[in-house]
């Protein structure tokens, strides 16, 4: 943090070029905090359209991947893809909802049970510790407080459900324009080359997100079908929303998977009152999460996130300071399209440099030449203007 | 706007002392909005500070053990030595916090006891030197009830170092983090540093801080040990209670100037004085505990530090009162080794050594750095 106080290089002071880089980096500082500051108070309406934006983001990679789908020869029309696409999302998130709000009525129900459970139990557990203050007790009672943790999660999932409406109108909006936005760019910058690269940053935001997006809903999916199976198979209560709480909680690093296995856990020792079984969940379901996090991950998001731990904690801590819970989800996609818009420009790569792990950017860096756009002279063909619309808008607002 | 651009680039004195006023007011804002930053974000900066502090611990201590030549002439390598070196401190923190744990208590406990006693001597203080201001001697030991509510003073205390346990899992991801990614460190300064030259030049001054961040904590880690120990020895062979809390209190104490001497030393001799109710005793005490805190900070620690680090008593007080409001009692403890660093970091910096040299008690910031010297 204090590297951002030192002017520049060490003899720079020859030209007085110090005095406007510490100005720059001063007023740099001072925008990022009102920003987050604006962001803060004005998380009732932003939330929202954070999630909107996700939503329609989500909405068109599905529709991309239906468009792939080859029927006789021939791809569906654009508008049927995000109809399906549409359809798909809309389907699942309804599975979904019903069983979390199916089964976090039954978890809400039966907290205070487990709670008072609990507190029974904790005594002994203490005891078995070598702890046996009143002061930890009330700490860890304080910590895992069971019916705070489960309430305040089915309390953001019905948030959630009371502004779909509000979600609804403004992803359809965003649905609406975003046949304009490619067009609106290259109208809003007059110079070719700030157009191009502008347009080459957007699409590397666009393609990196994609794969993180992608990569992560798989090994979540997989994540999940292996908790449900072993907690299935291990005879612990509500598998089921565990499972869907394993695959929806892998979206937030390192401590969405502490979650993910603390919970359950918990569950498996007040269910059964018995140590060794909650062992054996605690250490099966570290496994399954150790396993996916540090070793399938790291393989298949390839290099393309090189993101320095320390960096994704900070950006999870000012993530839920500025959103709560839709800030943990949404932490490393913006750090990422953060990362990658610091690196395309010369004076703000060392910024980038310090988000990364080992100092290597290894973003993805798509040179190849972008498609033109319509009413920009060099009269391309249709189909061709679409497919470029949507993908450079996609990546800007994601 | 073609007007402006007509008038050539070259810096006049004028546009020059603008710019460096502005450079200096802008930074000047943004240094008060980072602290207000670090105020509305202590739950996270607070564990990281600590985290990146004892790191550094680990890393001397690490650095400490590659002296001995285990094996033909060779030191251990360099991961063993931090895995040992991170053993050693936890095994370290283990003891000292069970042997706080088994104190805490009893002095929990047994401070009423004290409280009651001390109410009771001061009571009879007053009687005995003022037959006719009874009513504002009572005032006084209303006062004195108010401001040394010994209790309330103890339970504060066990109060941090609970506190403290509770974000020591923070604290422990982030040593964890810490030391995993260190090893890329150089080489991301390398890539974020354009020019071999100036990257060559940073690397200096990188190396040079780090070395003496590492000097100030390995230092200060070893003095107030030493304290801690030497309070411990002396309060137990004048069989003074709670002697094992109090030198476990030395230690953390040791880290804020003056107010922590001085509360490491008034607490036991005040407890000194309730338990034997005899001034003479009570004076060897304190006699015995300044000598050795005059020792320690005045002898031992400028000799240890090569004098390397002088700061001013004023901007250390300031300083402390200025954490103290933005982090409570952790940022009182962590007020000085922030202001070291800060001031080591500044005096690396040709145009940031005024600041060191401000906050400096003799105005000498030791020798130049090494690229300095060279330049010259």
């Amino acid at each position: 943090m204090l590297k951002e106080k030192i002017p520049t290089p060490l003899a720079a002071a020859d030209d007085g070029a110090w005095t406007s880089a510490v100005s720059t980096y001063a007023l740099g500082f001072m925008v990022v905090c009102t920003v987050v500051y604006l962001l803060t108070v004005s998380a009732a309406i932003t939330i929202p359209f954070v999630i909107a934006v996700c939503v329609w983001y989500l909405l068109n990679a599905i529709a991309r991947g239906l468009s792939r789908v080859h029927i006789g020869g021939k791809s569906m029309p654009r508008f049927v893809c995000l109809f399906v696409a549409i359809l798909f999302l809309a389907g699942g998130l309804w599975s979904v909802i019903d069983l979390i709000s199916r089964s976090a009525a039954e978890v809400v129900r039966e907290a205070p049970h487990y709670q008072a459970n609990l507190e029974v139990m904790l005594p002994k557990i203490l005891a078995l510790m070598g702890l046996s203050e009143q002061v930890t007790a009330q700490d860890i009672r304080e910590y895992f407080n069971l019916t705070f943790i489960i309430t305040a999660l089915a309390k953001t999932f019905s948030g959630i459900a009371g502004k779909a409406m509000v979600v609804t109108f403004y992803t359809g909006f965003l649905l609406y324009e975003q046949k304009f936005f490619n067009r609106k760019i290259v109208e809003m910058i007059e110079d070719r080359d700030t157009e191009n690269h502008v347009r080459r940053i957007l699409r590397n935001i666009d393609i990196s997100i994609q794969h993180y997006v992608w990569v992560k809903a798989l090994i979540s999916v997989l994540t999940g079908l292996l908790v449900y199976v072993f907690l299935l198979q291990n005879g612990v209560n509500f598998s089921k929303f565990w499972a869907l709480m394993a695959f929806v909680l892998n979206f937030i690093p390192y401590v969405g998977s502490l979650l993910a296995v603390a919970l359950p856990s918990m569950i498996a020792l007040i269910q059964f009152g018995d140590l060794s079984m909650f062992l054996s969940v605690l250490l099966g379901l570290s496994v399954i999460q150790v396993g996916f996090g540090l070793i399938v991950e790291p393989r298949m998001m390839g290099r393309t996130l090189n993101l320095s731990p320390i960096m994704i904690i900070f950006s999870l801590a000012a993530g839920w300071m500025i959103w709560r819970v839709p800030g943990l989800f949404l932490a490393v996609p913006i750090l990422v399209m953060i990362t990658i818009t610091l690196s395309q420009f010369a004076h703000t790569r060392p910024l980038a440099v310090l988000m990364t792990k080992t100092g290597r950017l290894e973003i993805i860096d798509d040179t190849s030449p972008l498609p033109p756009v319509a009413g920009d002279g060099d009269a391309p063909s249709k189909p061709k203007k679409k497919a470029t619309a949507r993908k450079a808008k996609k990546g800007g607002k994601a | 706007m073609t007007a402006l651009m007509d008038i050539p680039a070259v810096p006049t004195p004028a546009r020059r002392a603008f710019s460096a006023a502005s450079a200096f007011m802008l930074g000047f804002l943004a240094l008060v909005l980072f602290i207000y930053v670090c105020k509305v974000a202590k739950e996270i900066m607070i564990p990281f500070v600590i985290a990146f502090f004892l790191w550094y611990l680990i890393n001397a201590v690490a650095r400490v053990l590659a002296v001995p030549r285990i094996w033909r002439g060779k030191p251990l390598p360099r991961g063993a030595r931090t895995v040992l070196s991170v053993m050693l401190l936890s095994l370290l923190i283990f003891v000292v916090g069970s042997l706080v744990r088994d104190n805490i208590d009893q002095v929990v406990q047994e401070a009423p006891k004290f409280q009651a006693s001390f109410e009771k001597m001061l009571a009879d203080g007053a009687q005995r030197i003022g037959v006719e201001q009874v009513p504002s001697f009572a005032e006084l030991v209303n006062l004195a009830k108010q401001h040394m509510d010994i209790g309330e003073v103890m339970s504060g205390f066990a109060a941090l170092l609970t506190n403290l346990a509770s974000r020591t899992f923070v604290i422990v991801v982030f040593i964890g983090l810490l030391l995993y990614e260190q090893r890329f460190f150089a080489q991301k300064m390398r890539r974020m540093v354009r020019g071999r030259n100036a990257a060559a030049q940073w690397h200096r001054v990188f190396r040079v801080i780090d070395v003496k961040i590492q000097r100030y904590v390995g230092v200060k880690a070893f003095v107030s040990a030493l304290d801690s120990f030497l309070t411990f020895i002396i309060l137990s062979l004048f069989r003074v209670d709670f002697a094992v809390f109090w030198g476990i209190m030395a230690f953390f104490l040791h880290f804020i100037p003056y107010a922590g001497s001085f509360v490491a030393i008034s607490m036991p001799v005040i407890i000194a004085l309730i338990q034997f109710g005899d001034l003479s005793t009570t004076f060897m005490v304190l006699a015995v505990l300044c000598t050795s805190h005059a020792f320690l900070g005045h002898i031992l620690d400028p000799y240890l530090m090569g004098n390397n680090l002088n700061l001013s008593p004023i901007f250390i007080i300031t300083n402390l009162a200025m954490w103290g409001m933005i982090w409570g009692v952790p940022g009182m403890f962590l007020a000085i080794p922030i202001l070291a660093l800060a001031s080591i970091t500044l005096a690396q910096f040709k145009t940031t050594r005024p600041l060191a040299v401000m906050v400096s008690k003799t105005g000498e910031l030791e020798k130049k750095p090494k690229h300095e010297e060279a330049a010259a």
